[in-house]
């Protein structure tokens, strides 16, 4: 199932906060959809090193990024994910 | 844009490497302050007073100095992806001789002893040179934003031409020579120094900070590549109006660098104004005083008032508040970034490191800004006339100086004990 939380009104580092404590709250076979006015960069490193999943994409402004952890497939078979 | 790319855990320089600078820049400025609270008005007369020269490079050198110093050293990495080379060694050398020139700078101009300023030159001198020859090596290894990159290079052989005038005016000061012309020496090493470097670094970051820190719509593209090198190129079109003697051509390119500098502060309030989340916090006071003072400095110069007013605007004005805006942002943004870094780094990705701003709490950055606007006022009072109000203007500029530096420090103390 799919959950969502949108970051992009926050101040630095806000969105890492928010996004860090949806993903700790992520129960089994959930993923994470995230609303950000920037791609971030500095959450990259931690989803590499937690084990996670994502991929990214540009609506003009706008990014998205899907989240999932690594053991899972690849919800709605996302293409391109980064892991 | 920002290459937040460069943000990553493991390019950022050490906390201590840009705090150093953080921690140490309130107390020049609460030197500074002293030396107006003991002299009160006297300072305010003539920008040629032994205490104002050296109540002005306290603010200049040892406040904004050591804080866009270190900024560089942070930024770097941030901006154009470029990390200073062997940072630990090159921020300590730079810090040592900031500080150290600094200080015996002020002494010397305050007890106007002309070898302890030439003492001062040969510290300052290689800590610019070291601080730019840096600069200059990051940013050849710079891996993207090519404006940024560009205004950086800029501001930094802004530093340079500052520095190489104010040796030039000491040396002709103690060879006797050209002293007659000193006063226009003197106005270019100050446009150099506030308007070349301080100035053209204030825009050139400001564009990317403002939209990052506060969730502001982003500085229009022909602004944030074209502003910075405006700045700097009608500085040194000033420069070579004072080279011909064209005293029309000088002052068509200083008015147009204040109406750059007053388009930058128009359209930082602007945007600050739109933010996407409406909360006022302590920084953006800071920010909308030192913008204010900014457009003040450049009304002052448009209208000829004395250049003791437009200096106190710009340098005890916008030179304070804007930097002290900053720092309430990076200072604690750093304390935390670095603590999640550590709790990531022994696999801690269940626990978060505390909030940001239980490094520096509001109401302590409120205080410091009641406090220093309380100061500013009772500057612009004794600018205005009411003399007597100079006096209480230096103790409240020292008091808040004091706040700002125990507020700082207070907030690496709880990082380091968070730290364990």
């Amino acid at each position: 199932m799919e959950r969502e939380v949108d970051v992009s009104a926050l101040e630095p580092p806000e969105p890492f906060e928010r996004i860090l404590d949806a993903l700790i709250d992520l129960q089994n076979g959930d993923w994470l959809r995230v609303r950000h006015r920037r791609e971030p960069f500095p959450l990259y490193d931690v989803l590499r090193r937690g084990g996670y999943c994502w991929r990214t994409e540009r609506q003009g402004d706008a990014v998205d990024i899907l989240i999932w952890p690594a053991a899972l497939a690849p919800p709605g078979n996302a293409p391109g994910p980064v892991c | 844009m920002l290459n937040t790319a460069g943000l990553s855990l493991e390019q950022a320089p050490p906390i201590g490497v840009p705090l150093r600078f953080f921690l140490t820049a309130p107390w020049f400025a609460a030197a500074a302050g002293l030396l107006l609270a003991w002299g009160g008005a006297d300072l305010l007369v003539t920008r040629w007073a032994p205490a104002t020269l050296a109540a002005v490079h306290l603010l200049g050198l040892g406040f904004l100095g050591l804080v866009i110093a270190g900024a560089t050293f942070q930024l770097l990495p941030v901006l154009v992806g470029a990390p200073v080379p062997a940072v630990g060694l090159v921020s300590r050398l730079v810090y040592g001789l900031f500080c150290a020139g600094t200080a015996t700078l002020a002494a010397g101009f305050y007890v106007s002893s002309l070898p302890l300023q030439l003492a001062a030159l040969a510290l300052l001198g290689p800590g610019v040179a070291v601080l730019v020859v840096a600069t200059l090596l990051a940013l050849k290894r710079a891996k993207g934003s090519p404006d940024t990159v560009q205004a950086i290079g800029l501001s930094s052989l802004g530093l340079v031409i500052a520095a190489v005038l104010a040796a030039t005016i000491l040396f002709a000061f103690d060879a006797r020579v050209g002293l007659l012309s000193l006063p226009a020496w003197v106005d270019l090493h100050l446009s150099w120094a506030l308007v070349g470097w301080a100035g053209v670094l204030l825009v050139a970051v400001g564009v990317h900070l403002v939209p990052l820190f506060h969730v502001t719509p982003s500085y229009p593209r022909w602004f944030r590549h074209w502003a910075p090198v405006a700045l700097f190129t009608l500085v040194l079109l000033a420069t070579l109006a004072h080279a011909l003697d064209d005293i029309v051509l000088r002052a068509v390119a200083s008015g147009a660098a204040m109406l750059v500098l007053s388009a930058f502060a128009v359209l930082t309030l602007r945007f600050q104004s739109l933010r996407r989340r409406p909360v006022w916090d302590a920084t953006l006071s800071f920010w909308w005083t030192g913008l204010g003072a900014l457009l003040a400095a450049s009304g002052a110069w448009l209208f000829g008032l004395p250049a003791t007013v437009i200096g106190a605007l710009a340098l005890a004005g916008a030179a304070v508040a804007i930097p002290s805006g900053v720092l309430y942002k990076i200072v604690p943004f750093l304390a935390w970034f670095h603590l999640q870094g550590a709790l990531m780094a022994s696999g801690r990705l269940d626990k978060t490191a505390p909030h940001m701003k239980s490094f520096v709490p509001d109401a302590a950055a409120h205080a410091h800004f009641a406090v220093y606007a309380t100061g500013f006022g009772l500057l612009v009072a004794a600018l205005l006339g009411l003399e007597t109000a100079a006096h209480a203007a230096g103790l409240a500029y020292a008091v808040a100086s004091v706040m700002q530096g125990v507020t700082l420090l207070r907030g690496y103390r709880r990082y380091c004990a968070e730290l364990g």
